[in-house]
């Protein structure tokens, strides 16, 4: 009787396999799946979204090496990705590792994590309007601290200016996050270790640099690889900011694409430039998990 | 005699209040100093946008623009919400936004729960393969499904509809609670499920009263993350919702910016923004260290 036991329960339970499975996988299949795939098609047609798609073979692709516009498009997002990575990688890992011992640091993190809780508009929009000439008050700190030329900028209408401020307002709204996963490596970290550092005389820095970041160094890889998949995709601050300018100065893959696909309605190349961020993205997700499975070795 | 450090050795047990002996820790303080400054600096930063949005919400429009951006509203105006949260449809918003964040998120997270226990439950033909194919949506970007996505629901007569944005956002949410909640299937003792079986319970019963209740604090955590990202959501939402009644707040509000361009009400504007902000905040206070701690696991093993 006893052997006959988890029989039973094995048999049982697969006569849940399909009731179980089927709602998920059907919705996932339709709204997912199927789209995905069917990107690789459209992706070699031509479409305005009316007639019927016309076959044009890789004719997009070859058009995407020659669009200076898509090129500029890329550097644009390489310079938000690099931009963002210099900005939010020191400052996460800055507070994360500060705020695990500080007295106030309960208090800090909140403070820090809030503005996530923020629909990225809701963020996107405050800095914008902080930052307008006319009544924004970015300026008049400036004015304050005496920093009159910069105060006369229009932060967001010159192009090399900008980016940062969008780089800046992404980094300030996603930075609490940021600051948890480096808070999360660090806790990892024993602390044994730390504390015979310590008492062998070691400052606090001295204990980050030596004990600490060799440990965290596997876990910022993979978080540098994340972060260069969401900066990718970088889309909502540069519609609600820039909306891509001043002249196209902030036009990034993702804006491109959508203007591409939803306001010239050129299906076709927009389906492509999809393809070329998904393979770029598939790259990188490869890349991470190899990182991830190396480390994994190491512990 | 001025100070004990500075008696000879030789005399230093005859001083009664013997100083602390000698700690090894750095004698520089001031790190801590520059630490709590930049902290507090860079927090200050950031309250003040809140701040700055708050004291504009309560002030006129003409005062808006002839007072300092930090000053104090002269006169308080309440009234600025209830014009936001009626006359520009803030709660048309608010409502578009709670319909699409609870349908989608609730069922999602239902059909989750089973595929997840199934797939690290029970050992069936093919298991691998789904998993995979589940799996595979966590590198899926939105712009590699948007153009047909976009087709399908039109022809589906979805497009522009609530529904249909529910739908895509229960697709969307699938692969990541899968992939989080499996896992806790996994480290589950199966004891009790064998327990139950022996008992006589089929094994849906055995599913919604025996492992549900087990799970249920992964089961929270998945729930907060897909409820902070559905409410944020923005792409889907801006492609397919083209009507302002149907809106949900990431896109309305976009649009009430761009009135507030011509119609210059901005004050109302910022009281909008001032309520969006409320509902996602009140819930971090609530629950900052599970949402923290679910996305860094997430982030971490992805």
């Amino acid at each position: 009787m006893p052997r006959t036991r988890p029989n039973l329960l094995e048999r049982q339970r697969r006569r849940l396999v399909v009731p179980f499975l089927l709602p998920a996988l059907l919705l996932y299949a339709l709204f997912m799946l199927y789209p995905a795939f069917t990107t690789f098609y459209v992706a070699l047609t031509e479409w305005n979204g009316v007639s019927a798609p016309e076959w044009v073979g890789v004719d997009n692709f070859t058009r995407l090496t020659d669009d200076s516009l898509f090129s500029s498009t890329i550097t644009n997002t390489i310079v938000f990705t690099v931009l963002g990575a210099l900005v939010l990688f020191p400052g996460a890992m800055f507070f994360g590792y500060v705020t695990q011992r500080l007295p106030l640091g309960r208090l800090y993190r909140f403070l820090i994590l809030a503005p996530v809780a923020l629909s990225v508009t809701t963020a996107a929009l405050l800095w914008k309007f902080l930052a307008d000439p006319n009544f924004g008050a970015v300026q008049k700190v400036l004015r304050a601290v005496g920093l009159d030329s910069l105060a006369s900028v229009e932060l967001l209408g010159r192009p090399n200016t900008a980016m940062l401020m969008v780089v800046l307002a992404t980094v300030w709204h996603g930075i609490g996050l940021w600051m948890m996963f480096f808070a999360a490596a660090a806790e990892r970290v024993p602390a044994e270790l730390k504390e015979a550092a310590t008492l062998d005389g070691a400052s606090s820095f001295q204990v980050f640099r030596h004990v600490v970041w060799p440990l965290m160094w596997e876990v910022t890889r993979t978080l540098l690889i994340l972060w260069m998949i969401q900066g990718l995709q970088t889309f909502a601050f540069i519609i609600a900011m820039t909306n891509g300018g001043p002249l196209r100065a902030t036009e990034v893959i993702g804006t491109y694409l959508y203007k591409v696909a939803f306001a010239s309605s050129e299906f076709g190349y927009a389906a492509a430039i999809a393809v070329v961020l998904f393979a770029a993205i598939l790259v990188l997700t490869l890349l991470s998990q190899r990182l991830t499975r190396r480390e994994s070795e190491q512990y | 005699m001025t100070t004990p450090t500075a008696t000879p050795p030789a005399v230093v047990s005859a001083v009664p209040p013997a100083p602390a002996p000698p700690r090894r820790r750095p004698p520089f303080r001031g790190g801590r100093l520059l630490t709590h400054l930049a902290l507090a600096s860079y927090c200050l930063t950031s309250v003040s946008a809140f701040v700055w949005c708050a004291m504009v919400s309560l002030k006129t429009n003409p005062e808006f623009f002839s007072s300092s951006p930090w000053s104090l509203p002269e006169d308080p105006q309440w009234g600025n919400y209830a014009d936001a949260w009626n006359g520009a449809q803030i709660s048309r918003f608010f409502l578009n936004s709670l319909y699409v964040t609870v349908a989608s998120v609730g069922v999602s997270l239902l059909f989750a729960v089973m595929a997840a226990y199934v797939l690290a439950r029970v050992d069936f033909p093919g298991r691998s393969l789904v998993r995979l194919i589940f799996l595979s949506g966590l590198m899926m970007p939105a712009f590699l499904v948007i153009v047909p996505l976009y087709f399908l629901l039109n022809n589906l007569g979805l497009l522009g509809s609530l529904h249909g944005l529910v739908l895509v956002y229960i697709a969307t949410q699938i692969p990541f609670s899968i992939y989080l909640l499996s896992s806790f299937f996994q480290s589950l003792p199966k004891e009790l499920e064998e327990a139950a079986c022996m008992d006589g319970a089929s094994p849906t019963r055995t599913f919604f009263s025996v492992v549900l209740p087990q799970v249920s604090p992964a089961i929270a955590s998945v729930a907060l993350l897909n409820t902070l990202s559905i409410w944020n959501e923005f792409f889907f939402a801006l492609v397919f919702l083209s009507d302002p009644e149907q809106q949900t707040i990431p896109v309305g509000i976009l649009g009430l910016s761009v009135n507030a361009q011509y119609s210059a009400n901005w004050v109302q504007l910022f009281a909008g923004l001032v309520i969006t902000m409320i509902p996602m905040l009140v819930l971090f206070a609530f629950a900052q260290e599970r949402i923290a701690r679910g996305v860094s696991v997430g982030a971490l093993k992805g």
